[in-house]
């Protein structure tokens, strides 16, 4: 066994956590990670300061009340109440119990046939809505009076919701799915929510009519993976399976204007704005990207790719043994260990990216702060990796 | 929907156009004629199997040293589009060779979001 080969393999070798993770959510100060390892269990890890480094990492809790696969959390900030939803066709809502140090679970029942798909807490954390393949978005809110957590249904959708977001006066969300379409939707409750005009009412005249479709884009043309809003409110964007990402400006009393970025790899499963001019796309690449507004006005942005975030370390292609008869032996043993072309150096066939299969989900904190300072990615390897917004330089 | 029959008499005339365009020596011209087509607006497979003959034969009346000047004058939509008929013409089988350097040459530039793009679309 080659150890030159073995070292460099591992050298920056995040810690893989499980065979693959489904979703993950962060708490406010990220001393608490909660990821679900692609089955019924949410694990929540305490990062004991080491935010970056998940061997560092202490597991705390396994909460297993779901009874199939889990397929979105997320967690809010100040009320700190984590949300997670399966394949099992139920929410649960988990509340932290400082006497037993354990998490109690509340059933939410979502009324729904088929699995959900993903689940986000509004801005005010006073409701959440959960995306699901019964066609369909329960928005859920809290009733006092009963001490449960009710549901009411957006339809409209003919497939699939793939993915959702919330718009940040607690009113509207944006979904995506597999009948290709982004839609805008008003989840606006009364009595939950403030009837007073907030400035949308020009954009969207039936604003406060719950269920209403407010805003339709096919340009993605494919499923929509994801979709996101950005902080301030007046974008979107969306993530198509053909290797595009949607920008749409949101204008007062004009319809929106949507500019399609082609992306020359693969296709992204997750978006998320960092601010308002940048967002971080993840998907098969394994590698995350960054888009920025690189141009035109505030009013008309111009977004474009700008960069990938992991980087390929050219350092250490020139670590391969020195010596001849180390290179030679290398060469063999990659032709025999892993079917490599004779000839070919290890760092041209193997991973080089820190995730060593598709990315899942991102998760960008400090959570509904911004601008950001890091995010998260996650996927089908198991991994959880950090990553720093600063050295990406956005405007 | 629009309408067949003038779908139909669209592309009748885009063929008639790209054709004297080939026949001329504009290849670039030919192919952009013949990209700019409403066959993806019908359901009549005979239409869409109309559009993407015409634009197989510009594609096949270029010299494979000529396809990179082609590539780089096209818009980026139109090198998508392009794609989405190098896959139809291979479906036809002729000129594979041809087709397929223009496959490298699309990828070079686009990479292999172009491909994803042609996979995606149904309407082709």
């Amino acid at each position: 066994i080659n150890a030159e080969y073995m070292g460099i393999l591992q050298k920056n070798m995040t810690e893989q956590l499980a065979n693959a993770i489904s979703c993950h959510a962060w708490n406010r100060d990220q001393s608490l990670i909660a990821l679900s390892p692609n089955n019924n269990e949410m694990h929540i890890y305490a990062t004991n300061g080491n935010v970056s480094d998940a061997s560092k990492w202490e597991r705390k809790w396994v909460l297993d009340k779901h009874g199939g696969p889990v397929s979105g959390i997320d967690w809010a900030p100040i009320t700190n109440q984590i949300v997670s939803c399966g394949h099992d066709r139920n929410a649960y809502v988990w509340r932290y119990d400082e006497k037993d140090n354990d998490w109690k679970p509340t059933l939410v029942i979502l009324r729904i046939n088929r699995a959900a798909t993903a689940v986000k807490w509004s801005p005010n954390e006073n409701k959440f809505a959960v995306a699901s393949g019964a066609k369909c978005v329960p928005v859920c809110y809290f009733e006092a009076s009963n001490d449960w957590w009710i549901c009411k249904v957006i339809k409209k959708h003919r497939s699939t919701v793939l993915s959702l977001d919330w718009c940040v006066n607690n009113k509207f969300i944006v979904t995506g799915g597999a009948d290709m379409k982004c839609r805008v939707f008003s989840a606006y409750l009364e009595g939950i929510d403030p009837s007073e005009d907030d400035g949308f009412g020009e954009v969207f005249p039936k604003q406060h009519e719950f269920g209403e479709v407010l805003a339709e884009f096919d340009s993605a043309q494919s499923w929509v993976h994801s979709v996101a809003w950005s902080p301030g409110g007046f974008r979107l964007a969306f993530a198509g399976h053909g290797s595009n990402v949607s920008f749409v400006q949101i204008l007062a009393g004009s319809t929106p204007i949507v500019q399609t970025v082609n992306f020359p790899n693969l296709p992204f499963l997750d978006i998320r704005f960092l601010s308002d001019n940048s967002l971080v796309a993840a998907g098969f690449d394994m590698n995350p990207a960054v888009f920025e507004v690189t141009g035109g006005t505030e009013a008309e942005p111009f977004w474009s790719y700008k960069q990938s975030v992991d980087k390929k370390d050219t350092a250490s292609s020139s670590q391969a043994s020195q010596s001849s008869f180390g290179a030679t032996r290398a060469a063999f043993s990659a032709t025999v260990n892993q079917g490599v072309q004779f000839g070919k150096t290890v760092e041209e066939s193997s991973i080089w990216t820190k995730h060593k299969n598709i990315i899942s989900n991102i998760f960008v904190f400090p959570p509904a702060e911004f601008p950001a300072t890091k995010f998260s990615t996650a996927g089908l390897d198991g991994r959880v990796v950090v990553w720093d917004v600063a050295p990406l330089a956005l405007k | 929907m629009a309408d067949e029959a003038e779908i139909s008499k669209s592309l009748n005339q885009i063929n008639t156009e790209s054709s004297s365009l080939i026949s001329r020596g504009d290849f670039l011209r030919a192919l952009q004629v013949a990209l700019n087509n409403p066959a993806k607006n019908s359901k009549n497979q005979e239409l869409k199997d109309l559009a993407a003959n015409t634009i197989v034969a510009a594609l096949s009346a270029v010299k494979e040293a000529d396809i990179q000047k082609i590539i780089d004058a096209l818009s980026q939509d139109e090198r998508t589009q392009t794609m989405k008929y190098v896959y139809r013409g291979m479906g036809f089988g002729q000129n594979c060779n041809l087709l397929l350097k223009w496959h490298q040459a699309l990828t070079d530039k686009d990479g292999v979001g172009v491909i994803m793009r042609t996979l995606v679309d149904t309407k082709v």
